[in-house]
């Protein structure tokens, strides 16, 4: 019972000093409770008998962790319903987890760096506004995101195919120039509206209810955000537990055999080209979902919402969190999607804190905050992350 | 001349040395023999400063030399020929023997010392501006042993200079090393042809698994029943 | 269909336009040489060399010759600050993490240009005498593409007799190699790499200059695009070969002129798309390049 009870009280605590995080105006103020955060999980994680505890407690109620974990989350944005101007933020929050988890499949998974990433979130978020504002087709949205999944699919095929014997530098330049021939089309082409882009993209509707209106439910008024915030957050929610499958699936362990060393798992057996698809067909397709919530929720989408700078931002994400670790990552695109908004003063310098970020990263702490989980094995049970 | 003292290494979590402590005295020939994989060529990648001991300490004319960066200690006089040749390829054989008097500046001992490079590998003059990666194998194990002679060592360490060479071609290298060493430069040789090894030795050391099993006297060890089972093939 | 003299011109344009290739690809190459790194920030220190030469122009008058010179020290020493502090603590850590620090370095510089420059294209104004043109016929260049073409020549040469003929040159040629046996030469692999990335960085600057004088038009992002052009450049000329990198730089010139000149003007847009599928065309066709080989060393 005292670990349930110590589960209890660190899962609260997170999300009372998050709620905190944000809603605290002064850019001192919030910085002070950064260090000391960060101050908390430094000692936490030095001090053997804290740490102890707290994954004895968190291993053996990991079902209870979870479930709570997962309330929390829903009742975050409540606290909130002030502005919905943070519930907008929270979301785009959400959607860029999605995003640096479909980044994972190729990053961190096969040690693949995709500079060009950010164009199947653009071909994800233009197909719904082709579909939907363009052409003013009435699919059911579910349809809509999941032929926006299939095109960012395709055009993730396109870019394996080319690229299927390169590695490292040669991939990822190939990436940066994929990126920007894709940026560079959308933007010349008059088919997909040119620099101006898409506007008047419609809301979802689902199941018969229209996440751009507001409901009031118990007499409160809740911002059209907040559905958004719940849609994104149940996508975000089955793209991380489909990540956690392949993972832990001979998928997962072939693609990190790979990435240790790609000509044993060859002679392994593994077919290289067939997980290299794999990887690439995953990733564009979270990627085009994440667009396909993106799209709607703005209601405006334009070239300038699927640069190179975006494509660098999902890496740094990956990097900051811990590289093939699903919580790590989440962590890292929150905080990295978040922390702008928080320190608009430096919002012109967030480029330059985020390459600093990765410098000090790579070189002091290349595990990311979180790092990744060695597999474990028992002998019944399979893979077994600890 | 050298010492090493309780020296430990490891690659990653293997440990490749397992305290090897050993000594190579000035103007002789010492011998590490051993199968392979007993930690032979990372004893030598020790000594020349390509690895680092996690604990132990190398001494070399009684200085401590154990962090000393590689290049310094090519400057104190260590050269070392390394195992598969390692010449470079792209380069040419006169290129590459310059290369091997990098810290000199004495142009005209410079030029002597190529020429008498020549005198002990003719072969080596004719192919002298030649990418060293068109030569013979024979030919690459020459060049090696050459390029690191024209460092000038006091302590010149060689790495299976016999591999890969004719048997006819392996005695005419051996009486080059001895002749080396007659010159006064101080021999550590790592061989897999043990018995050649012994016979031009006068001290030698026996590792397996990375320590040491046996040291002794060259003829000594020759004459050992275990050391004649287990490696001179008898 | 196209006449005489319209070829000419693009064929003037295309020897320029490839100078400032060849000169970018250069340091690109011989890093990525010795290192197996691509140095995502050589195009910033293009940006770089373009911005000091601004400022001593504008700002202090400074002769031409200085204006060439300062922009070439400057670069190299970015590029030596950038090695020691970003690259060297990674000497042992795989490829993935230098990419990733060669990348966020890159961001950096950019970004910090913006913070201290202002992100504001600024008017690169050449001394009068350089920008004045010559006219034969239906063709015309000016004074300073006839330098930008002498001086890439000049340095290809000097660099050339350097890397064949001096002993540092060859210790270059030899850490390129491998680094373990060049430490057992009693090299000194760290001057060495530094030294690489100084004469890599010095004619980025220079280029960075040229780049400048050539389109009068400087902004904290020039550097991307020719960065990464320099990268085809030398892929197609074989990465890591200093004779590549200064072939293949002219070869995309000609490449990326050509492709503009003679096809139908409302595909100019793509010109840098262009670039991009030439690239990938290239890496499929003959990844080691036309005058690489392909890659051995033990890493």
């Amino acid at each position: 019972m005292g670990k349930i009870l110590t589960v209890l009280l660190i899962e609260l605590l997170i999300l009372i000093v998050s709620v905190f995080a944000l809603k605290i105006e002064s850019t001192v103020g919030f910085l002070l409770l950064l260090v000391s955060i960060v101050f908390a999980i430094y000692y936490g994680a030095k001090n053997e008998k804290i740490r102890y505890r707290l994954q004895d407690a968190f291993s053996s109620s990991r079902r209870f962790a979870l479930i709570l974990g997962i309330i929390l989350i829903f009742i975050f944005p409540l606290f909130f319903m002030d502005s919905p101007y943070w519930v907008f933020v929270i979301t785009i929050g959400v959607i860029y987890i999605i995003l640096a988890i479909g980044l994972n499949m190729m990053l961190g998974s096969l040690d693949l760096v995709n500079l060009g990433f950010a164009a199947f979130f653009g071909i994800g978020a233009y197909t719904v506004g082709m579909i939907t504002a363009k052409y003013g087709l009435h699919l059911p949205y579910l349809i809509v995101l999941l032929l926006a999944g299939i095109v960012a699919m395709i055009f993730g095929l396109l870019l394996c195919l080319p690229t299927m014997g390169m590695k490292g530098y040669y991939f990822s330049l190939t990436t940066i120039a994929f990126g920007l021939a894709v940026e560079l089309t959308i933007n010349n082409l008059e088919w997909t509206g040119g620099p101006g882009g898409i506007k008047n993209i419609p809301h979802i509707s689902l199941f018969g209810l229209n996440l751009g209106d507001s409901y009031t439910v118990f007499g409160y008024d809740l911002p059209f955000q907040l559905n958004y915030f719940y849609f994104a957050l149940v996508i975000m929610l089955l793209v991380m537990l489909v990540a956690w499958l392949i993972h832990n699936s001979r998928i997962g362990l072939s693609w990190n055999a790979i990435k240790e060393d790609d000509i044993a798992a060859r002679a392994q057996g593994i077919n290289i080209k067939v997980y290299r698809i794999y990887a690439f067909a995953i990733g564009s397709f979270i990627a085009g979902v994440a667009g396909a919530i993106f799209a709607p929720l703005m209601g405006y989408i334009a070239p300038t919402n699927f640069t190179y700078a975006h494509s660098i931002t999902m890496v740094a994400m990956v990097i900051l969190g811990g590289i093939d670790n699903i919580m790590g990552i989440a962590l890292g695109a929150f905080l990295l999607s978040i922390a702008p908004e928080k320190f608009r003063a430096f919002s012109d310098y967030r480029m330059l804190i985020y390459a600093l970020i990765i410098i000090l990263m790579v070189i002091y702490r290349p595990q990311g905050l979180i790092p990744k989980k060695i597999r474990k094995y028992d002998f019944i049970g399979g893979a077994k992350d600890e | 001349m050298l010492r090493l003292e309780n020296v430990e290494v490891y690659y990653g979590v293997i440990r490749a040395l397992k305290g090897i402590t050993l000594k190579v005295e000035k103007g002789e020939i010492v011998s590490l023999i051993g199968a392979n994989g007993a930690g032979k060529t990372t004893t030598l990648r020790t000594i020349s400063g390509l690895l680092t001991p996690k604990s132990g300490k190398i001494y070399y004319n009684d200085q401590d030399i154990t962090y000393v960066p590689p290049y310094k200690r090519v400057g104190m006089g260590i050269a070392h020929s390394p195992e598969g040749r390692e010449i470079f390829t792209t380069l040419t054989v006169y290129e590459n023997l310059v290369l091997g008097s990098y810290l000199r500046n004495d142009r005209e001992g410079i030029e002597k010392d190529i020429n008498w490079i020549f005198s002990l590998f003719p072969r080596l003059k004719e192919r002298l501006s030649k990418p060293a990666g068109t030569l013979s194998g024979g030919e690459q194990q020459m060049l090696a042993i050459g390029r690191a002679l024209m460092a000038k060592p006091q302590l010149l360490m060689l790495d299976e200079p016999s591999l890969g060479l004719a048997p006819i071609l392996v005695e005419e290298l051996f009486e080059v090393i001895e002749d080396i060493n007659k010159q006064g430069t101080t021999i550590l040789l790592v061989e897999q042809n043990a018995n050649m090894a012994l016979s031009i030795s006068q001290r030698a050391y026996v590792l397996e698994t990375g320590s040491v099993k046996m040291e002794g006297d060259a003829k000594e060890l020759q004459e050992n029943e275990d050391v004649k089972k287990a490696y001179l093939g008898a | 269909m196209f006449s005489l003299p319209y070829v000419l011109q693009q064929f003037i344009n295309a020897i320029i336009l490839g100078s400032i290739y060849a000169l970018v690809a250069i340091g690109l190459s011989m890093v990525y040489g010795i290192l197996r790194l691509i140095n995502f920030a050589h195009g910033d220190i293009l940006m770089i060399g373009a911005y000091t030469g601004l400022f001593l122009l504008t700002l202090y008058k400074a002769p031409f010759a200085i204006v060439l010179i300062v922009p070439m020290l400057v670069g190299g020493l970015i590029g030596v600050i950038v090695e020691r502090v970003a690259y060297r603590p990674l000497r042992k850590a795989p490829e993935v993490a230098l990419l990733i620090t060669s990348l966020a370095v890159s961001m950096f510089i950019e970004n910090l240009a913006i913070m201290v420059l202002s992100p504001r294209p600024r008017r690169f104004r050449i001394p009068s005498f350089l920008s004045k043109s010559h006219f034969y016929g239906a063709i015309n260049f000016r004074n300073i593409d006839i330098l930008i073409v002498i001086l890439t020549v000049v340095l290809v040469v000097v660099l050339t007799l350097f890397v064949k003929k001096t002993k540092i040159g060859i210790a270059m040629r030899a850490t390129a190699e491998s680094i373990n046996t060049s430490y057992l030469m009693g090299i000194n692999v760290n001057n060495i790499i530094m030294l690489t990335f100084a004469i890599g960085s010095l004619l980025a600057g220079v280029a960075g200059m040229m780049f400048a004088s050539k389109y009068g038009r400087i902004e904290p992002f020039m550097g991307f695009l020719p960065g990464l052009k320099a990268f085809v450049a030398s892929v197609i000329g074989g990465i890591g070969s200093l004779p590549g990198a200064v072939m293949g730089g002219y070869l995309l010139g000609f490449a990326e002129i050509f492709f503009v000149g003679f096809l139908p003007p409302q595909l100019s847009g793509y010109r840098d798309g262009f670039v991009f599928l030439l690239l990938i065309i290239v890496l499929l066709i003959r990844p080691s390049g036309i005058f690489g080989q392909a890659e051995k060393r033990e890493v």
